[in-house]
């Protein structure tokens, strides 16, 4: 059977409460998993609270100030802090999205933050992305072709053409829909999940691609394509605004059309 | 919980490769649903207005042409819609490749079984 | 006589061989075991997921889909029943039909019906985004919305004309 409890070793249990900072009059608390190879042990949420008026108004400001004035050693990737390069994604007051562009007065009450789920834990909020960058390299995400390209030139693409792969360039990869999907959660081993089928469609679409149909073989497996049940938790989540949900029903259409 | 391997990560995603199939279970499954809409709401009017009456008014309206071609059509397309179903959820949850050819193979023999009783039912009232 | 004894003490020695080789795989094999011990005692948590994640409109509405096919292959059975029985000749029928009258039969039948209705408003939805439409997240949560209203719905008016029925005929 798919797991739907975490196994042993995985149950989170409670942490360490840092103290409130002193004379602080706006406050919000985090709660926050926090696992590490070094020490024995399952997970644990440790809680800190933070000054508000003294942080920036993103979760992932709040996050460097724990780590730069509280508690070093919390782990987690950011990089841009303005969400372009989806380092930062987490589960964040249980929806995926990235920690730079989820602002803290959205939240109610308690921020917890958890590592995007159902994945492999290095540290802390950071997961283990190999299976899902094999994922990525396994749909072969670039242009494919056998003529050679103009002399000179690019090759080129029709305005109408072009208009086609908005909505898909412009993700960044963070998984935050592929680790929304519970049919990723139990299949994600041969499913491939939303972000890589939008990235599989990005290509698909392509005008200037010659192996369109080559990608769809590849494609047409009840596993790598169709445990896709349209449950759309992956553009409900998605923090670039983006529609996987929709890609992958392209998909699906097209392998129809070519039957 | 699967043993340490040695294998890399893009060999275990590529595995077995592409089962080049999916298409036609994924349509069936479509084909069956859109056909059920209107078999459904048919049956659902006409047994409605059927109800209340005892044996003899039953076994008149299994009789009436329309009422059996749309319980059979019904039957049909229920169970092979079903059976679809209940293939994805198998696939779904049971991860073990044993018991899952085991499930498989109850389901669609249970399910063929079921639809093989049910039809012939309808056609030996309708018939007789 | 000695070449007997020479192939015996052979034998014996391709024996000996033979199991220390043994020995050794499996002293090795148990090794190798050890080391997947210690391996898989420092072996990552899995992150939370199910426990965790926000129960949004999306999600329950899937499950719900799910549920309501389950149920309907289930109540299914109860269909085929009736169908038998009705095959089965009077006596056999008016057994079957006590025991649908009995509120527990009408319970059954009318939670078959809510699962009837929501699979049959869901599954259009879904046949719509199957088709390219109304997969934006405002159009999921509209037609969410819209399918549940037509559950309700559906379910009454059935329930009202079984009445209505039942009184008439």
């Amino acid at each position: 059977m798919a797991e739907f409890a975490l196994p042993q070793h995985s149950k989170v249990q409670k942490g360490k409460i840092h103290p409130k900072p002193e004379g602080a009059m706006r406050t919000k608390t985090f709660n926050i998993y926090r696992w590490s190879p070094e020490d024995d042990g399952n997970p644990r949420m440790d809680t800190y609270t933070v000054n508000l008026d003294e942080c920036g108004p993103m979760v992932l400001d709040a996050l460097i100030k724990i780590k730069g004035e509280t508690d070093p050693s919390l782990t987690f990737r950011r990089s841009c802090r303005e969400g372009i390069c989806g380092s930062c994604s987490m589960n964040i007051d249980g929806t995926n999205t990235l920690a730079c562009l989820k602002s803290i007065d959205e939240v109610d009450g308690d921020v917890d933050i958890y590592p995007l789920p159902h994945m492999p834990v290095i540290k802390d909020l950071v997961p283990d992305l190999s299976h899902a960058y094999a994922q990525l390299a396994s749909i072969e995400p670039w242009l494919k072709t056998d003529s050679n390209a103009p002399e000179g030139e690019e090759r080129r693409q029709s305005v109408d053409d072009r208009d086609k792969m908005d909505g898909l360039w412009e993700c960044v990869l963070c998984f935050s829909c592929s680790t929304s999907c519970p049919s990723y959660w139990w299949n994600g081993d041969r499913y491939l999940g939303p972000a890589v089928l939008l990235q599989a469609y990005r290509w698909i679409a392509d005008s200037r691609d010659e192996y369109t149909g080559e990608r769809l073989d590849a494609l047409e497996d009840p596993f790598r394509l169709y445990r896709c049940h349209t449950i759309m938790n992956c553009t409900q989540t998605c923090p670039k605004g983006l529609n996987p949900g929709k890609a992958i029903a392209e998909i699906k259409k097209l392998q129809l059309e070519r039957q | 919980m699967e043993k340490t391997s040695m294998r890399s990560p893009l060999g275990k995603v590529r595995g077995l490769g592409s089962a080049r199939k999916g298409v036609s279970h994924w349509w069936l499954q479509r084909l069956t649903a859109m056909g059920l809409i209107p078999l459904v709401i048919y049956m659902v009017i006409s047994l409605v207005s059927a109800m209340g009456g005892d044996y003899i008014n039953a076994v008149a309206w299994l009789q009436s042409p329309i009422n059996a071609t749309v319980m059979l059509l019904l039957l049909g397309a229920g169970f092979f819609h079903a059976t679809l179903g209940a293939q994805v959820i198998i696939e779904d949850y049971v991860s073990n490749e044993n018991r899952r050819l085991l499930a498989l193979v109850a389901v669609k023999l249970a399910m063929t079984g079921l639809a093989a009783l049910s039809l012939f039912s309808v056609l030996s009232v309708a018939l007789s | 006589m000695i070449g007997d004894t020479t192939s015996a003490i052979g034998l014996l020695a391709t024996i000996l061989t033979f199991s220390r080789i043994d020995l050794e795989r499996r002293m090795r094999d148990k090794d190798k075991e050890r080391i997947g011990e210690m391996i898989m005692a420092k072996q990552r948590p899995l992150s939370p997921h199910l426990m965790i994640y926000k129960p949004q409109l999306t999600t329950i509405m899937s499950i719900m889909h799910r549920m309501t096919g389950g149920a309907l292959a289930m109540g299914s059975l109860l269909v085929v029943w009736w169908i038998v029985a009705l095959a089965s000749g009077a006596e056999y029928y008016a057994f079957v039909q006590t025991i649908i009258g009995h509120w527990m039969g009408q319970l059954v039948i009318f939670g078959f019906s809510v699962a009837v209705f929501y699979h049959l408003s869901n599954g259009i939805r879904h046949l719509l985004w199957d088709f390219g439409y109304n997969l934006s997240i405002e159009g999921v949560h509209r037609s969410g919305y819209v399918v549940l209203v037509m559950t309700l719905v559906l379910t009454a008016l059935t329930w009202v004309s079984v009445w209505a029925s039942v009184w008439t005929n």
